[in-house]
């Protein structure tokens, strides 16, 4: 493989540095920088290293991040490659194989921002290059490939964000406020049990149908820039044509799944946290589909899932329900802007106690190894949701899954779609 | 018509079905497949396990006609056999299926020769394989193109069989393929091939050696290990291309799981004895964790070393480790002792591990409460924060005495945070009662959490302290105030406000009082009024009283300069829209130029949020629009209109879709108003919305414009083809308006030269009064009604109106007076009840159900539909008039007319008209014309119900007056004429989408395919570019494979076309929108074999049924006719 790094930093090691300088950061070291001073209280020799693989779309938005200076940069596309250093402002050294970036000892975390059938892999890997590693969602392609990132994170020892972040902050699409609001009143028992939790376009919720494949893509050349076989990596080799890569990834099951591989973790990571899910997956999914086609996505109607004590998340691709609360239990509704059928809720909201501080800032979580608030074990929970919804789109049934050992219970098919295989020399 | 998918099974059937086989039978299997696939994919589940049900049940001919469909990828043609394979692959459920459709995908992998199609069979045997497939995927583990699917396959089915052929394969192939057979074997923990693979772990291709390390570790053999931990050795335990040593800790991992206690020991002292640089950090600490599982005890003393051996992040990771088997008494002691001894900072840490590993209150007592009075802070924040995390209530007043003893910030906002998420009710009386006796940082701290937790029952705790001597106090009891005020409280604060004159805390307790404020407020506030005024105004805003307006205003244009600027921050602030008239008045005044700016921008805000109907939004928005100055302020106006979802809006904004400065914009309100929304409202249609949309497309800018870019092109593709509302008035000039002649009974005597003439005459005196000005249809004077030019039957209408001071005019519709327009202030005629009423009328009600009106000078909005002689009015989004009877003004002994012109009253005051669009409604019942019923024509279809028909009622259905097709529901869309006929002509009109696809089957029986058993006249957008490549015989017009109709005569996609089929015997004529396409006799043009050489018993036929044959395309029918020349 060809090189493209520019070498002029001398590679010290940032654990050397950070070693040297723990004299220094003292007794405060175990108190979360936030509490110190505030976000961008951080001396620049203070900030981790930070190397970004994939720079097309997701990955340059991410160039600047608290806490974090990027040195490098990696892509399987060279105009994508360089346009994203000169954004950086030049001094970055770029790759064009992420295996080569990731033996780079002064980089601190590896930033995932390819598309999704890369995730697992890249994850994996960094692991064990004792990288902490930040992804991008959906946190892996297939359920099989969650479980090793899990596994592969405790191996060795790994920090691990999956960037998004509705469960800790910002307003929360329809709902108009945080999700902790949402937390204390579902955690207080006001709504009564189970809950039914409605994500659709009348709470607030756009599926992004134009997510959809095409089913007759013509093979045609690949460009001179982009190193196709690499991008394909793991996904099986089909023709080039430019509507599989760069934007219009997420229409092919091969690489992702359309709107819900997009969107979904996005939605459903917060419910699983406020409905108190995060160790365990529902037992059934329901789907309202049309027949998929088997390399391009295609839209649907409705996905149900149900949890072993009977609470529900519907997505609704129709909006069918003009008048659905976004969550609905025996006593109580709340519907988009937080509007609800018990008075004053707001204020009575208010009075309840705070749900458990979440770490928020990833540099503070990799300094205090203290899990970030949406990790590998909560993330790969949140994953399989959308995952189990794209195995039953694709089957065109209703699935039950074993949330314990991970896996459907009789349906061969299904369990033959957790695992899928890898091409060539990749594996997990 | 017949293309992609059937025809491709006709020509694969002459090839390849037996000739064995009945003719008979042939036909039915292959009608089936081709009915299966005309429906895929399939609209749903249930759609598409019936499918599958019916293709399954075929036998191996109809999975034979559907593998041989397959083509290679991009070849449009394949593109349903594709779905139906997906189908078969997806959709089967027991063994008997996935057998069936195995050996179908067998025989189709042995007959195909394109590569592509050769993996896409084996790829989806990897779903429905078993163990039969094995023999055959063996042949592809050497075929470079399928290889990589072949051998996934193979793992897939695991079986026994598969993978003894992986493990017997790997010598003799390419490296690729031994790597990922190699791969295979690990995947499938095969154990017969480990030496196999073992030799491979000294390969000099790094590949080979990475992957068969990897599947020997995976394996998980104890003979490997020697060779897995050499290979380690031999990289220095370092992270390498060929991944040694991270095989060696997946070989741990892997032992670890298996039990294997005394070989995980083993590899672990290894990996511990090698990585003692602080790169292998990562390796060392796999190593730990196994150690520790395996031997918990016998590890404590080892962790309680290494967790000082590298840096910070690593002690961290050691301490996690020790959590495991920190438990133990043992443990405890062990720790605790490093714990005493420990630098302060790593004693937070170890404590936290600790609690962890010690989830009880037992070690709560013993360690975590007492750690809370430790000299270590990290240590009293460590154990602060474990305590909140029991989320208990009993160690309230544990963390509020630890709350009371912290100075620095940092802890008392831990402290905070502990007690808010360990807090109940009773938490709050526990901190009110601390308050007092509390210093004064820690007060705050106190204030603070009643503040959050809105504890309205302590408001006088909070209150007390606002006369603290502590400015820091004061300041966090005022914070607090309005988050503990209720109305209980309202007079107590309106006299700290009399009493306070420092601005910041006056600014507090306003807010207090706006939050406490109910229903006894408004008096309360009213009596102190007079001497408080410059106190009181920042409240008025938010009480509900019909006076406070008139207050804040007499301050604004009569008070001293202090006193003003309260009384406009207060109209800025107002709650609804009663200030945004004199916010506009402000903006207009030239006067106050200093409060223009943000009095425009509270203007725009204030009528987003007001109640008013979105007409009436709009209006107010349009009518600060001219007053706008600067890129800013208009950009804000048109985002506010975006919000405003009515067709007038879309108009509103589409004006500036050109103008660079705010095209942008413009573009995305435009977006926003006209595509359905998130929440299900549905999005705009018609004429002028499409070109809108159009327009706009490449006017978008920002991070999102590509995908908007999507949305709308995806809108546009499903917008149907409805005229929708069209303007009637071009902004420009009269055309499109006359004069006004009489009354519509005395016109309808004249004889035609006479109202020519009249009507002459009317129009040359339009000019006089009837002018066009910047945009609006202006009177003045004195002068007649401006009449349209046409006449209307059923519609909606949309005009904007402005009269001036005494005004009167009115929307005469049909010719009749009228939707009434008057200036309320002539109560001398009655005119206070508003305007849009209907006048005239005598029986029905005459005045508007509400008063609506905007002020005179003001634009309004009317809304107007009429459907018969039924009227409803709404005025600026009120609804006025109901549903209601339009009188027949001229003579009211008849009903109103049926159809007439629209017409703008004058009478005697200057007026203005804006906006003016109709939406025709084609509601009335389609009638024969004189001429055809003369002839002897008969009505097929009369635009409401289908009961001249039979066939497929679910598909086609009755819309608009037209006959619509769409296929997206179950059945095969044929809809037939009740009667069969022989001779005949066929005269109807149909509506195209684009690259929309249907048939008029003629002499058809009711079974079979018409095309075929009958004739069928093509029916197709033969322009759309998926047709570039058509047969003659396949034109719109061409009786299918038979007679080639002449091409380009069809109008645009989206209008009607006009068709005459006229049939006698054999000979055929077909006549579109008035050009002749085709005419020829039907036998003579098939005597030496038809043009697509296929077999079309029905040209025997000569009677039988007529109808559309759906295929899959969403087309439309009207004014359908027919005459009998049988008869």
């Amino acid at each position: 493989m060809k090189k493209e790094k520019n070498i002029n930093a001398t590679h010290q090691s940032r654990r050397d540095f950070i070693k040297k300088s723990a004299l220094a950061i003292g007794a405060f070291a175990i108190v979360p920088r936030h509490v110190l001073g505030g976000p961008g209280f951080m001396a620049p020799s203070d900030m981790l290293t930070k190397a970004i693989i994939g720079v097309g779309g997701m990955g340059r938005g991410h160039i600047e991040y608290e806490g974090t200076k990027v040195l490098a940069m990696c892509d399987v596309d060279k105009n994508h490659l360089k346009d994203a250093i000169a954004l950086a402002g030049g001094n970055v050294r770029g790759y064009s194989d992420f295996r080569e970036l990731l033996t780079q000892p002064d980089i601190d975390v590896v930033h995932i921002a390819t598309p999704p059938h890369w995730h697992g892999i890249m994850s994996v890997m960094a692991a064990q290059a004792g990288k902490d590693v930040w992804c991008e969602k959906p946190m892996t392609k297939t359920i099989g490939e969650g479980k090793r990132v899990v596994e592969a994170m405790e191996q060795y020892g790994r920090m691990f964000r999956l960037n998004t972040w509705f469960r800790f902050k910002d307003n929360f699409y329809g709902m108009g406020t945080t999700v902790k609001p949402l937390k204390k009143v579902v955690d207080s028992g006001i709504l009564g049990w189970p809950l039914k939790v409605t994500i659709s376009g009348v709470t607030g919720f756009n599926w992004k149908f134009y997510w959809v494949g095409k089913t007759d893509l013509k093979p045609m050349p690949v460009p001179p820039e982009l190193d196709y076989d690499m991008w394909l990596g793991p996904a099986q080799y089909k023709p080039y044509n430019p509507h599989r890569v760069h934007s219009t990834f997420r229409g092919y099951w091969d690489y992702d799944g359309g709107g819900l591989g997009d969107m979904g973790q996005h939605y459903i990571d917060p419910v699983q946290y406020f409905l108190g899910k995060d160790n365990t997956s529902p037992i059934r999914v329901d789907v309202d589909c049309p027949q998929q086609h088997d390399d391009a996505v295609g839209t649907w109607r409705r996905i149900e899932f149900t949890y072993a004590d009977g609470c529900k998340i519907i997505l609704d691709g129709e909006n069918k329900d003009a008048n659905v609360p976004y969550i609905e239990g025996p006593n109580g509704k709340i519907f988009r802007g937080f509007k609800s059928d018990i008075p004053n809720i707001l204020k009575v909201i208010d009075t309840l106690p705070d749900p458990e501080p979440q770490m928020t800032v990833f540099s503070d979580s990799v300094r205090s190894r203290k899990k970030f608030g949406l990790n590998e074990l909560n993330g790969f929970r949140s994953a399989t949701i959308v995952n189990m919804g794209k195995i039953a789109l694709q089957l065109g049934r209703s699935l039950d899954f074993d949330p314990v050992k991970q896996e459907f219970i009789n349906d061969e098919a299904a369990n033959r779609l957790i695992n899928q295989p890898m091409r060539g020399p990749w594996k997990i | 018509m017949r293309l992609n998918k059937i025809t491709h099974i006709f020509f694969l059937l002459l090839i390849f079905v037996p000739l064995l086989l009945s003719a008979q039978d042939q036909r039915l299997v292959k009608t089936k497949v081709a009915d299966a696939l005309a429906l895929l994919p399939a609209a749903d589940n249930q759609q598409a396990t019936r499918i599958f049900k019916e293709v399954i049940n075929l036998g191996s001919d109809g999975l034979l006609l559907i593998t041989d469909g397959v083509q290679p990828n991009g070849v449009v043609e394949g593109i349903p056999f594709r779905y139906a394979v997906s189908l078969l692959t997806h959709y089967s459920t027991t063994k008997e299926e996935k057998a069936k459709i195995e050996h179908a995908y067998l025989a189709a992998l042995k007959k195909s020769t394109n590569a592509e199609v050769k993996a896409y069979f084996i790829d989806n045997l990897k779903l429905v394989g078993s163990n039969e497939s094995v023999a055959v995927l063996k042949n592809y583990i050497g075929d470079k193109d399928s290889y990589d699917q072949a051998i996934s396959a193979l793992v897939a089915i695991g079986t026994e069989d598969s993978k003894k052929t992986i493990a017997d394969a790997l010598p003799n192939q390419s490296a690729p393929a031994q790597v990922r057979l190699i791969k295979a074997v690990g995947e499938l923990k095969y154990l017969p091939a480990l030496a196999s693979i073992t030799t491979f772990t000294s390969n000099n291709n790094t590949l080979l050696k990475r992957q068969s390390l990897w599947s020997v570790a995976l394996l998980a053999d104890a003979s490997s290990y020697q060779a897995l931990l050499q290979q380690a050795k031999n990289v220095e335990f370092k992270n390498d291309p060929t991944e040694a040593t991270t095989a060696l800790v997946e070989y741990l991992h892997q032992m670890t799981t298996k039990g294997n206690n005394a070989l995980v020991k083993e590899i672990s002292k290894a990996i511990l004895d090698n990585t003692l640089n602080t790169s292998q950090q990562h390796f060392r600490l796999a190593g730990l964790k196994a150690l520790a599982l395996v031997d918990p005890e016998a590890t404590l003393a080892i962790l309680v070393k290494e967790r000082i051996r590298f840096d910070d992040e690593y002690k961290k990771e050691v301490l996690k480790i020790a959590t495991a088997s920190a438990g133990s008494a043992k443990a405890m002691k062990l720790w605790q002792k490093e714990y005493k001894k420990a630098a302060e900072a790593d004693q937070a840490d170890i404590l936290r591990m600790l609690a962890k590993a010690n989830h009880d209150e037992g070690f709560v007592e013993a360690m975590l409460l007492p750690a809370l009075s430790s000299k270590n802070k990290p240590v009293r924040i460590t154990a602060a924060s474990e305590i909140a995390s029991y989320r208990n209530k009993k160690y309230t007043p544990a963390l509020l005495d630890y709350l009371l003893r912290s100075t620095d910030a940092d802890e008392l906002a831990l402290a905070q945070s502990a007690l808010l998420q360990v807090a109940d009710k009773e938490t709050d009386g526990l901190v009110a009662q601390k308050i007092e006796s509390a210093q004064s940082k820690n007060k705050t701290a106190l204030l603070e959490i009643l503040a959050a937790r809105r504890s309205v029952n302590y408001f006088d705790v909070v209150a007390k302290q606002t006369t603290s001597n502590d400015s820091t106090v004061r300041k966090a009891a005022y914070h607090a105030l309005p988050n503990v005020s209720a109305g209980s409280n309202e007079s107590i604060l309106l006299k700290m406000l009399v009493g306070m004159e420092s601005r910041n805390e006056q600014r507090a307790i306003q807010a207090a009082i706006i939050s406490a404020l109910d229903k006894n407020s408004a008096p309360l506030i009213n009596e102190l009024y007079a001497s408080q005024k410059v106190k009181l105004l920042p409240v008025l805003p938010y009480v509900n009283d019909s006076a406070a307006l008139e207050k804040v205003v007499s301050s604004f244009y009569h008070g001293n300069e202090s006193e003003r600027e309260v009384a406009f921050e207060a109209l800025k602030n107002w709650q609804n829209q009663e200030a945004v008239r004199t916010l506009l008045a402000i903006r207009k005044n030239e006067s106050l130029k200093k409060y223009h700016e943000q009095a425009l921008y509270a203007f725009i805000s204030q009528t987003e949020k007001s109640s008013w109907p979105d007409d009436q939004k709009l209006l107010m928005l349009r009518e600060i629009m001219p007053l706008a100055l600067n890129k800013n302020e208009k950009t804000t106006i048109i985002r506010a209109a975006g919000n405003v979802r009515t067709f007038l809006s879309l108009m509103f904004v589409s004006n500036y879709l050109d103008d660079a400065g705010l095209s942008s914009a413009a573009s995305r309100a435009a977006m926003q108003l006209a595509l359905p929304t998130s929440d299900a409202k549905p999005g705009l249609t018609g004429i002028e919305v499409r070109k809108i949309l159009e327009h706009m497309l490449d006017k978008l800018t920002g991070e999102d414009s590509q995908y908007e870019r999507i949305d709308i092109l995806t809108y546009l593709q499903n917008l149907p083809y409805t005229k929708g509302y069209e303007s009637i008035f071009n902004g420009k000039d009269l055309s499109g308006w006359q004069g006004l002649v009489e009354n519509p009974i005395a016109r309808a005597k004249m004889t035609k030269e006479v109202l020519a003439k009249k009507q002459a005459e009317a129009n040359a005196k339009v000019k006089d009064n009837w002018s066009v000005k910047d945009g609006m249809i202006v009177f003045q004077g004195e002068g007649a009604n401006l009449c349209t030019t046409r006449p209307y039957g059923d519609f909606e209408m949309i005009v904007d109106w402005k009269i001036s001071k005494n005004g009167d005019s009115g929307i005469y519709l049909r010719g009749t007076p009228q939707v009434q327009i008057w200036d309320i202030a002539r109560t001398d005629v009655g005119a206070q009840v508003g305007s849009g009423g209907l006048y005239n009328n005598q029986k029905g009600r005459s005045t508007p159900l509400v008063l609506a009106d905007n002020p005179v000078g003001e634009w309004n909005t009317f809304y107007i539909k009429m459907i018969g002689d039924r009227v409803t009015v709404y005025l600026n989004g009120v609804l006025v008039v109901d549903n209601v009877v339009l009188e027949n003004y001229w003579d009211r002994n008849l009903p109103i007319f049926i159809e007439e012109a629209i017409e703008l009253q004058a009478h005697g005051t200057d007026l203005a008209f804006r906006n003016i669009y109709v939406k025709e409604l084609g509601t009335k019942p389609y009638e024969l014309s004189k001429e055809e019923k003369e002839q002897g024509f008969d009505l097929l279809f009369n635009g409401k119900d289908l009961n001249n028909w039979i066939g497929n009622k679910i598909d086609y259905v009755v819309e608009d007056n037209a006959i619509a097709i769409y296929p997206t529901k179950e059945g095969h869309g044929n809809l037939f004429t009740a009667k069969e006929y022989a001779d005949f002509i066929f005269r109807f009109e149909f509506q195209l989408t684009e690259g929309a696809n249907n048939g008029l089957g003629i002499h058809a029986p009711l079974e079979g395919d018409a095309a075929y058993e009958g004739k069928e006249i093509q029916i197709l957008d033969n322009e759309a570019p998926v047709y570039a490549k058509l047969e003659v015989y396949q034109y719109h017009g061409s009786v299918y494979g038979v007679i080639p109709a002449k091409r380009g005569f069809l109008k645009p996609v989206g209008e009607w076309n006009q068709e005459e089929v006229y049939v006698k015997g054999n000979y055929i004529k077909v006549t579109l929108n008035g050009t002749i396409i085709l005419e020829g006799d039907m036998k003579k043009a098939s005597k030496n074999g038809t043009l697509d050489h296929k077999d079309h018993p029905g040209l025997n036929r000569n009677s039988g049924y007529i109808g559309f044959l759906g295929h899959g395309s969403v087309v439309k029918f009207k004014s359908i006719r027919i005459k009998d020349l049988s008869k």
